[in-house]
This record gives C-alpha cells, structure tokens and sequence, in this order.
C-alpha cells in the first residue's frame, strides 16, 4: 500500500526530469544535465546509464533553448565558434575513455571547483 | 594566443567533462562569466550552441556501447521543451544580477552534493552502465 505512491511518482519522474532540466536549461543555458543524473538515477538506472542518458535528455532541449537565444539576440553563431573544436574533440575522448576515466575523483575535483566558482560568482 | 590557448583548453575539458555527462557545460559557463566577465545571458547562449555538436557526438558513441535508456530520455523531452520556453521568458522578466545570483546558487548546491554526499565507492549496481 505505502509502495503505491511512491511507485507512481518514479513512473512519472521523467516528467519532473524534463520540466526542471528545461527550466535550468532556458534560464541559465547550463545546469540541466547535473539535475537529471539524480533524478534518472533515482528512477532506478545505474549511474553511467544515468550519466550517458542525461545527453540524451537535454540535446532537444538544448536546440530549443538556443534556438530562443539566437531569436532574441543574447548571442551569435561566431560567439561560439571559437569553443567549438576544443568541445568537439573533448566530447569525442570523454565519450570513448567514460568507462576508464575514474569519474568519481572526476566529480569530486568538479565539485571543488563549482564551490569556488560559486562563491566567485557571489562576489562579482 | 594565450587567450585563444585558455579558451581551447576550457572548450577541451568543458567538452570532455560533458560528453559524460557531468555538468562539463557549467564549466563553459563558468569560464566565460568569471574569466571573460560576459553575462551570463551571452555565456549560457555560447553554452548552448557550444553543446549541440559535442552532445550530438557523445551520443553516438554512447548508443554504440548501449550507455542510453532511449525510451526513458524521449519520455523527459516534452515538458523539457516546455521549461525551456519557460526558463528563457523568465530570463527576459528578471535582472541579469538575478539570474547570476541563481545560477551561482544551483552551482553551489550541485557542487557541494558532488563534493561532501557523493560516496567513494560505487555500489555495484551502479557500475553497471550497460544494463538497466
């Protein structure tokens, strides 16, 4: 009986992932994959699969957001282009060594960072 | 060059940290509000742009070694889209001050859960990353 609440809630969390990662998405342009790994994750899937699954979510939410972004003018296609082949070749070693790459030495390190980073942003 | 070296490398990790799905984007962000001072509206959109290719990228790959819940992804898009729309009217609503301010906060938050509640060990169920 108690089961029954909660088993529903992870039926429809997929609903919640989409909603809050678009939401993170639109307003900050960022932030929507670190808030559905815990929620996919949370659904049930292992946490590589969460990880690699979170790509998958946020990619059409991503073309949205910046399509919104290119109409209202807050950037341009050449803002970007200088980031790109860095990315595109990052992506490409990150995506084929994910299994070797200790990722949780990773998190830890990027968790460091973000808390500097976060207080550096308060203080700007 | 020293700037076009730092940005190479800030794109490098960013594309690196995101291609497996941990946040590489917020490093992007990060990088060009605190480094190159932009807003935050204009760091997201070059965030954005930036994540469509190295997302389109990682995805094939992750397919091919059967990383992704497919079914499970597409069932977050709808709504995602919705929030999305969402998210940039409130950009166009709030002070930009505003948005930074939170951003900073979503930041923090993500960065201390990774830091002080993310175990050492995975469990074995969640090394598992081709099976669900």
């Amino acid at each position: 009986m108690g089961k029954k609440p909660m088993h529903f809630i992870k039926r429809h969390v997929s609903m919640a992932v989409g909603a809050l990662c678009g939401i993170c998405n639109g307003l900050f342009g960022a932030g929507g994959g670190i808030v559905a790994v815990p929620l996919l994750k949370w659904s049930g899937i292992p946490i590589k699969k969460a990880h690699a699954t979170s790509l998958m979510v946020i990619l059409p939410i991503s073309i949205v957001s910046a399509v919104l972004y290119l109409w209202n003018g807050s950037v341009t296609f050449t803002a970007a282009l200088p980031y790109l082949p860095g990315g595109f070749i990052g992506a490409v070693a990150g995506a084929l060594l994910m299994s070797k790459v200790p990722d949780l030495l990773l998190r830890k390190a990027f968790g460091a960072f973000m808390i500097y980073a976060a207080v550096r942003l308060f203080l700007r | 060059m020293n700037e076009w070296l730092i940005a190479g490398i800030a794109s490098l990790v960013a594309g690196f940290v995101s291609s497996m799905g941990l946040g590489g984007g917020g490093i992007l962000v990060l990088y060009l509000t605190l480094f190159l001072n932009m807003p935050q509206t204009q760091a997201g959109g070059i965030n954005l742009l930036f994540f469509l290719p190295v997302a389109a990228v990682s995805i094939f790959i992750h397919i091919r070694q059967k990383r992704i819940d497919v079914k499970l992804a597409l069932k977050c898009v709808p709504l995602g889209m919705a929030g999305a729309c969402l998210g940039v009217w409130i950009t166009q609503l709030v002070e930009p001050v505003w948005v930074t301010r939170a951003f900073a906060l979503l930041v923090f938050v993500l960065g201390a859960k990774e830091l002080l509640f993310t175990p050492w060990k995975l469990r074995r169920n969640d090394s598992n990353s081709s099976g669900k």
